[in-house]
């Protein structure tokens, strides 16, 4: 059995969890079906797709739309929209290369804050922290940029990603809304 | 909210020496591996030496968007050729930036400054050793 190897990244400072985290997150990864929503999260919703590419815009609509109900700004609005495009993309690519897979992506809310999920169970990453290090690529080949993970750490406020090698990658994302105030055009005031 | 197969990814136009490439459909990796197939057809057919980016029609991209201008951008240096965008909203100018696109792909107003600037011999701002 691979190791589950687990990074957070905070404002752009990424951490390698320690191994007991790992193995918790293992264990409670194990237990949990797809279905069930984020922990902790108050209205939860849960979504499984087929890992196609064509599910890639879905997906991040599905989450921005979530995530209208705390009324965010256009620009919140494309920074979750573009994370949650990468993450489904990698799921898509890497993690079931293209091929036949589930992917399940789960939304919450706490507070002023939506969490996002990304799973998938396909090959995982053999190195997490390499891998989130911008420009770093495994398909070069596919013209792949290695700027996924960056644009989800520059897009979002936390980060957490956990792998483990043939069993799957989880990626949890953690967006802050902005507080309404005067001046901000938000996203629901219409184009 | 799925898009249909027959469906142009982007809108090509040959402008003498110069390709532009305007995409239609949001950037994602789906629709990138369309467009990298259509943009390389087109540039073998009409043989165009720069290529021109105008975003004005799209909102949004992400990584996928970046594999596929320098994948076309590796294809058109070997024969000196430069790329330049225009059209650029407030969405794809962030993930521009943060990428460090605008080192090797100026950006312009519109497309007939572009044009212009791809014209000339040297593009202003592009650090790219002309080609031999
Ligand atoms: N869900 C996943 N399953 C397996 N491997 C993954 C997964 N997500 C990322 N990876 C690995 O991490 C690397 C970096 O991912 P990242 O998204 O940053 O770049 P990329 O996907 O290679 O390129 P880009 O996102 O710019 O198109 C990938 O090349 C791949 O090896
Ligand atoms: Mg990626």
């Amino acid at each position: 059995m691979e190791q589950i190897q687990g990074v957070v990244s905070i404002a752009g400072e990424r951490q390698v969890l320690p191994e007991e985290k790992c193995r918790l997150f293992g264990a409670a990864r194990g237990q949990r079906t797809k279905e069930q929503p984020a922990k902790g999260m108050e209205n939860g919703v849960s979504l499984q797709f087929a890992a196609q590419s064509r599910n890639e815009s879905f997906a991040r609509m599905v989450a921005a739309a979530y995530a209208a109900q705390l009324n965010p700004t256009l620009e919140e609005l494309a920074d979750i929209k573009t994370a949650v495009s990468e993450a489904v993309t990698n799921a898509v690519i890497h993690g079931y290369g293209e091929g036949d897979g589930t992917i399940c992506m789960r939304l919450g809310l706490s507070g002023h804050e939506v969490w996002i999920e990304v799973e998938d169970w396909g090959a995982g990453i053999a190195d997490v922290l390499s891998a989130m290090e911008p420009m770093y690529t495994t398909r070069a080949d596919m013209e792949r940029s290695g700027m996924g993970f960056a644009f989800m750490e520059a897009f979002m406020d936390e980060l957490e990603v956990y792998s483990q090698k043939n069993c799957g990658t989880l990626v949890c994302m953690k967006k802050k809304i902005s507080q309404e105030d005067m001046g901000t055009r938000r996203a629901c005031d219409g184009q | 909210m799925e898009r249909q197969e027959t469906k142009k990814a982007a809108q090509y136009e040959q402008c003498g020496p110069v390709l532009i490439i305007m995409p239609v459909q949001e950037l994602d990796h789906c629709c990138a591996v369309q467009v990298r197939q259509e943009a390389d057809e087109q540039i073998e057919r009409g043989g165009a030496l720069h290529l021109l980016f105008d975003f004005s029609g799209i909102h949004f991209m992400d990584s996928s968007g970046i594999g596929v201008i320098m994948g076309r951008y590796k294809k058109v240096i070997f024969q000196g050729g430069n790329i330049a965008c225009c059209g650029v909203g407030a969405e794809i100018d962030r993930i521009l930036t943060l990428s460090g696109l605008y080192r090797i792909m100026p950006r312009f107003g519109d497309r007939k400054e572009a044009l212009a600037a791809l014209g000339k011999k040297r593009m202003p701002g592009a650090d790219i050793p002309s080609g031999n």
